[in-house]
């Protein structure tokens, strides 16, 4: 018999199967339902992912067109930014530039202000640049206008001017005959001298240099190579260029002659510029004197350089007026001097007309090592010996009165010592600074054993010349060299009396 | 002493041969000025040029030079010589500029 219980069970048991059954196929329905939805949603959205890859693509076109664009963008703004970057570039490495351009330049300055100050820079540079400036403003200007012709005009408030002065001071000098011709490094200015052994004559020399004693030194200097060794070895030692200091003039004259053009030019340059920075004064010279002079190797040669040398003479000077170049230091002490004779000339009025006397710078006798190992020969103008030779000179040239007659004065300095000097010379004139007394020698001293030496003018230079060595052998056969200058003059005065 | 690194007569002899051609209407002219200026600016541009030309190192070295008050132009030429400087090279191009400019170029 069935188990009520049982069949209950099975009934339930059944129903749940049934319900659940039901449950399963409404599960089954929704889901299928869902599953439709499902696909209608995954539909949807591959066509709206299509969608959006479509507007991918566009975007990515757009984005490519753009890409594109900003290509050609970036192009021309790298273009434009290289442009300016280098333009800022140009502009900061220009700051940079000239900020260290200014530091250069402040260096450059500092130096050039420096070089300025160095003598050794500025002597280089003489030759360089005169050189240079010549020829920049070529041959035909340079002759033209005189430039290395007549160096060194004197300054003048108007440069036109200045110019034509030293066009006109070229060429009148050459008019005038003053330098001749002979070339060389050295030469007379002229035949026309007033005595054999003279450099130049002072009066030519200065009608060409108009009466400018700075001038005149220059001129003789650039024209004679002698004269120019015996005015540098005449500068103070300060004032003479490198290698020059101390020379005596015949060392010198070998050292000028060995220089190349180039050297020898800046050496004259530097000299020119020595003399413009002198002062010049009068002083009165008394006593004996050493000169460099020139003469002939050969008396009978020609007068031309190879033929020429120079001489030691030993003057006597009797109250002659000469020039004296001197230079002073920044404090206008003076540091030296040198003595030249050149003599001014007086017309009737008492005013000087021009200069006269042989150009030669002058030392008292004995007391410069300059003129060692310089043949020597005897004065041509000593032929007269002063008839009052105890006659004191002037101290003081300033007080010395100007020559009443100048031309008898000129005549009597030329031709014979004076026998009244305080009557005949005078040094009234001074130029820049006041006069100083010249050192004298005791007139006693005036007394030669070439006094009495007549000279004939109506002898060529190379008769008087010949004379001369004869006198001078004379002299020698009667006078021991170990006398002393005194005793030779006493033995002097016994041989040949006061004639 | 004066301030020029040229030797101030040369340099006044060239500006009044220039002063001359470019005046050469004008006689009358009172050029003092125009000269004073010409020279002193010739001088400038040459010393300039000189010293532009040389590097830092080189322009301590001469200033130990020119400290040392050095006189022997022997030894600046050796000093340009070393530091492969023209000096008349340097000089010549200088003072054909400042003529040219001084003239005006036509005239030059």
């Amino acid at each position: 018999m069935p188990n009520p219980e049982k069949l209950t069970s099975k009934v339930e048991t059944a129903a749940e199967v049934s319900r659940e059954t039901l449950e399963h196929r409404g599960e089954k329905t929704l889901e299928a339902k869902a599953q439709v939805e499902e696909a209608e949603k995954a539909k949807r959205i591959a066509e709206l992912r299509a969608q959006i890859a479509e507007e991918d693509a566009k975007i990515a076109e757009i984005d490519a067109k753009l890409a594109e664009l900003d290509a050609k963008e970036a192009e021309k703004t790298s273009e434009t930014i290289t442009e300016e970057e280098n333009t800022t570039g140009d502009t900061e490495a220009g700051a940079e530039n000239e900020e260290t351009s200014e530091t250069e330049d402040d260096s450059v300055e500092k130096t050039s202000e420096k070089g300025k100050k160095s003598p050794g820079l500025k002597k280089l540079l003489i030759t360089a640049t005169a050189i240079i400036l010549a020829g920049t403003l070529g041959v035909g200007a340079v002759v033209a206008q005189g430039f290395g012709k007549k160096k060194n005009p004197a300054p003048s408030p108007n440069p036109g001017s200045k110019v034509e002065s030293v066009v006109d001071n070229g060429e009148e000098a050459e008019k005038i005959g003053i330098y001749d011709g002979y070339g060389e490094k050295g030469m007379w200015l002229s035949e026309n001298k007033t005595g054999p052994y003279n450099f130049a004559n002072a009066a030519e020399v200065a009608e060409a240099c108009k009466n400018d004693e700075c001038e005149m030194i220059k001129y003789t200097a650039e024209n004679q190579v002698e004269s120019f060794a015996d005015y540098m070895a005449n500068l103070p030692e300060e004032l003479q260029p490198e290698g020059f200091k101390g020379l005596s003039i015949i060392e010198t004259e070998r050292k000028l002659e060995s220089l190349s053009d180039e050297e020898y030019e800046a050496i004259q340059k530097q000299f020119n510029e020595t003399i413009d920075n002198a002062f010049t004064r009068r002083v009165v010279l008394n006593g004996r004197y050493d000169n460099a002079y020139m003469s002939k190797k050969d008396p009978s040669g020609e007068a031309v350089h190879d033929n020429m040398q120079v001489v030691r003479c030993v003057t006597n000077e009797n109250n002659l007026e000469v020039t004296q170049f001197f230079w002073t230091d920044a404090e206008g002490k003076e540091i030296g001097n040198m003595t030249v004779k050149m003599s001014p000339v007086y017309d009737e009025n008492g005013e000087q007309v021009g200069f006269r006397g042989c150009n030669q710078a002058v030392n008292e006798q004995g007391n410069s090592p300059i003129y060692e190992d310089l043949p020597e020969v005897e004065d041509p103008d000593e032929e007269t010996p002063p008839e009052n030779p105890e006659e004191k000179p002037v101290e003081n040239p300033e007080e010395t009165p100007k020559p009443k007659n100048p031309e008898n004065q000129q005549k009597i300095i030329e031709e014979a010592p004076l026998t009244n000097p305080v009557e005949q010379t005078s040094s009234e004139e001074v130029e820049r600074t006041p006069v100083t007394t010249e050192p004298k020698i005791e007139s006693g001293n005036q007394e030669t054993k070439t006094e009495n030496m007549v000279v004939d003018e109506t002898l060529t230079q190379e008769e008087q010349e010949a004379n001369h060595r004869a006198q001078v052998e004379a002299d020698e056969n009667e006078i021991t060299e170990s006398a002393p200058v005194e005793e030779q003059n006493e033995l002097l005065r016994q041989l040949f009396g006061n004639q | 002493m004066n301030d020029y690194l040229v030797d101030r007569e040369t340099l006044g002899q060239f500006v009044d041969a220039l002063i001359a051609q470019k005046y050469q209407n004008q006689p009358d002219a009172n050029l003092e000025t125009v000269r004073e200026e010409a020279i002193q600016k010739l001088d400038d541009q040459i010393s300039q040029a000189i010293f532009g030309s040389l590097s830092k190192e080189q322009l301590a070295e001469i200033n130990k030079i020119f400290d040392q008050n050095e006189e022997n132009p022997a030894v600046f030429q050796e000093f340009f010589q070393n530091a492969n400087i023209d000096l008349q090279q340097i000089i010549s191009r200088t003072v054909l500029a400042y003529k040219t400019d001084f003239l005006g170029g036509e005239n030059a």
